[in-house]
């Protein structure tokens, strides 16, 4: 008997350790599935163990094993401090060592992975085995390792409290590399190799948890049916419990209605064969699942404020800024943006009326209580850093670390709520025709026009 | 068309130079405004003005100084002497800025050719960083006279 993945479609990408705070406490039953980078597992396996076996409760979990960053050039993985200059990122270094040839020998010499070194059909058994054993024992093995269990054990014997055993992650992944029009040819084959290895060997060695296959692909492959009918016929073939999907760099509120056509057409396709979660997703995604109008998409994930889409390189990592979430748009914007659209909407006249047209999360509670003109600086407070830019000196306002943290937490309580709450696509249009007549003037049409193209989209499936 | 070989930077620092020597008005370069960096702040008259340079690009010169006017009282758009479109004009008009030539010569080094109305965007807690910007950025007796206002 397989144990089944939850049906919280919320799921969240831990990507960093100052992540933890927002996924912890009041945050813990907001979403229902943890993914983890394995780079971070790598950097930090026993906090990670800790975090999950102890502070997270026990939270179903799984690993991107993020093969694909020793496909690309070697300067993306290599380091940037002073005093490692020209090394390999200590966590990639770790990963490498963990999943052995043949990333390991081409990090040696610094050379990205290329398909031919996947030609030894034992070679890519091997490197699969090590990858999917990566993702089954790392965090167990810490645990085990660790005087966690016989502290909890201790507690419990104590005053009875409650011990988590972390188990094995809920889905395997198979070992995946990026691929566009161009090289889709050279990497579909070692692709599939790597996903009908991975299932028999999770299928032999574990049986109780979920294989998924994760595919990574650029925009401009997307959009090339032929390529993509091709892509979807032989990952179809291989049969896996779930489909993980990745676009790069692939922003719902940027994309074309074209390009979201081609999205919900990607989905639809695979999901014929298995249910499908994508990896970085927005409210397009999450009206997707919630419509009804893809009965296959079972999953979204996002990352914390800034993770609702991301590009292929660099591997993790990124700087957060910090952006209001303006739940009626579902998209995020700049401070001044976002001020201009709360005035719009009336917010900015009384605390009530910023509850009833802005935002009421716990967030917005504890910050705008008398004068939202004047509270909701909060959101925007900044210190002022120079530096040079093109042989000139630039003075930018950079927010504050407590600005970030309340723009996160805001975000992490408007995203429980849009999974959460009741919509439907009549009341979305309604919405949207709310949005035009109050936004299109303040913020300009590029900031909403998204809005309209997802109406279009959607009400195109259902027709 | 007069061609202007000065770079956009060269321009802005030609204008502050000039605008410095008037001993009325507290102006400084490169002010940090709500996450943009406003090429141009001065205080004459008590009142906020903001400057954005364009050698070029009025489209992207509006785009930016539309957000001068959370924090400023005037925004303005600063460009060489050059042909006004009616489409050029209208989206100023539109975008609540102004429209200044920058001259060669002269104390003033700007030619107004549309005045800018009262920003009705401005937002307090900008305005007052934007102002509290500038005053630190003059010398000591300028800061205790623009104190004491």
């Amino acid at each position: 008997m397989q144990n089944k993945t939850p049906e919280n479609m919320h799921i969240v990408r831990f990507g960093t350790a100052a992540d933890q705070k927002y996924l912890l406490d009041e945050y813990l039953n907001t979403y229902g599935m943890l993914i983890i980078n394995a780079n971070i597992l790598a950097h930090m396996p026993s906090a990670l163990a800790s975090f999950l076996s102890v502070r997270a409760g026990n939270k179903p979990y799984f690993i991107d094993p993020q093969t694909h960053a020793f496909q690309h050039d070697v300067a993306y993985i290599e380091s940037s401090s002073e005093k490692r200059k020209g090394e390999i990122k200590t966590s990639i270094q770790k990963l490498a060592d963990a999943y052995g040839n043949p990333v390991q020998l081409r990090i040696q010499k610094h050379n990205s992975v290329i398909p031919s070194d996947f030609k030894n059909a034992s070679a890519i058994k091997e490197f699969c085995e090590r990858v999917i054993g990566y993702q089954l024992n790392t965090i167990p093995n810490e645990i085990k390792k660790s005087d966690t269990e016989k502290y909890f054990r201790y507690l419990k014997q104590e005053d009875g409290a409650k011990l988590y055993k972390v188990g094995s992650p809920h889905i395997i992944v198979a070992p995946y590399f990026y691929m566009t029009s161009n090289t889709i040819d050279d990497w579909i084959e070692v692709n599939i190799k790597c996903a009908s290895e991975s299932k028999n060997i999770s299928f032999a060695r574990n049986g109780k948890v979920e294989f998924a296959i994760q595919i990574v692909i650029s925009r401009e492959l997307l959009a090339n049916r032929d390529k993509l009918n091709l892509l979807i016929d032989r990952y179809k073939s291989v049969n896996p419990n779930k489909f993980l999907i990745w676009i790069d760099s692939f922003s719902e509120q940027e994309a074309s209605e074209e390009e979201l056509n081609n999205y919900v057409y990607y989905i639809k396709e695979l999901g014929k064969a298995a249910p499908v979660i994508n990896l970085y997703g927005g409210y397009f995604s999450v009206m997707l699942y919630k419509c009804k109008a893809l009965g296959c998409l079972k999953g979204v994930s996002h990352g914390l404020e800034y993770g609702e889409s991301r590009g292929v390189v660099p591997v993790g990592g990124g700087i957060p800024t910090a952006k209001y979430y303006f739940p009626i748009l579902h998209t995020r914007l700049s401070f001044r943006d976002a001020l201009r659209a709360i005035r719009a909407v009336g917010g900015m006249n009384s605390v009530s009326e910023f509850y009833k047209n802005v935002c009421d999360c716990k967030m917005c509670k504890s910050i705008i209580k008398r004068d939202p003109e004047n509270d909701f600086q909060e959101y925007g407070k900044s210190r002022n850093v120079r530096f040079a830019r093109k042989g000139l000196t630039v003075n930018i306002d950079y927010p504050l670390p407590k600005t970030k943290d309340n723009s996160v937490r805001h975000y992490m309580w408007c995203k429980y709520k849009e999974y959460n709450e009741k919509c439907d696509l009549e009341s979305f249009k309604n919405e949207c025709k709310s949005i035009k007549l109050k936004l299109e003037r303040a913020i300009g049409l590029e900031n909403i026009a998204h809005c309209n193209v997802w109406l279009r989209v959607l009400e195109n499936i259902n027709k | 068309m007069i061609k202007y070989r000065k770079t956009e930077r060269e321009i802005l620092i030609s204008a502050y130079k000039r605008i410095k020597k008037r001993s009325t008005i507290d102006a400084c370069c490169d002010a940090p405004l709500l996450g943009r960096c406003a090429d141009l702040v001065y205080i004459a008259k008590n009142k906020l003005f903001s400057v954005e340079f364009k050698l070029k690009d009025w489209k992207k010169a509006i785009k930016q100084a539309r957000d001068h006017r959370l924090g400023a009282d005037y925004a303005y758009i600063c460009m060489p002497e050059r042909k006004v479109s009616v489409e050029m004009r209208e989206e100023i008009r539109r975008s609540g800025l102004g429209l200044i030539f920058y001259r060669k010569q002269g104390r003033w080094p700007f030619k107004e050719i549309i005045k800018a109305p009262k920003s009705i965007d401005t937002w307090k807690i900008a305005y007052i960083n934007l102002r509290r910007y500038v005053l630190s950025k003059q010398s000591g007796k300028r800061r205790e006279r623009l104190n004491a206002k």
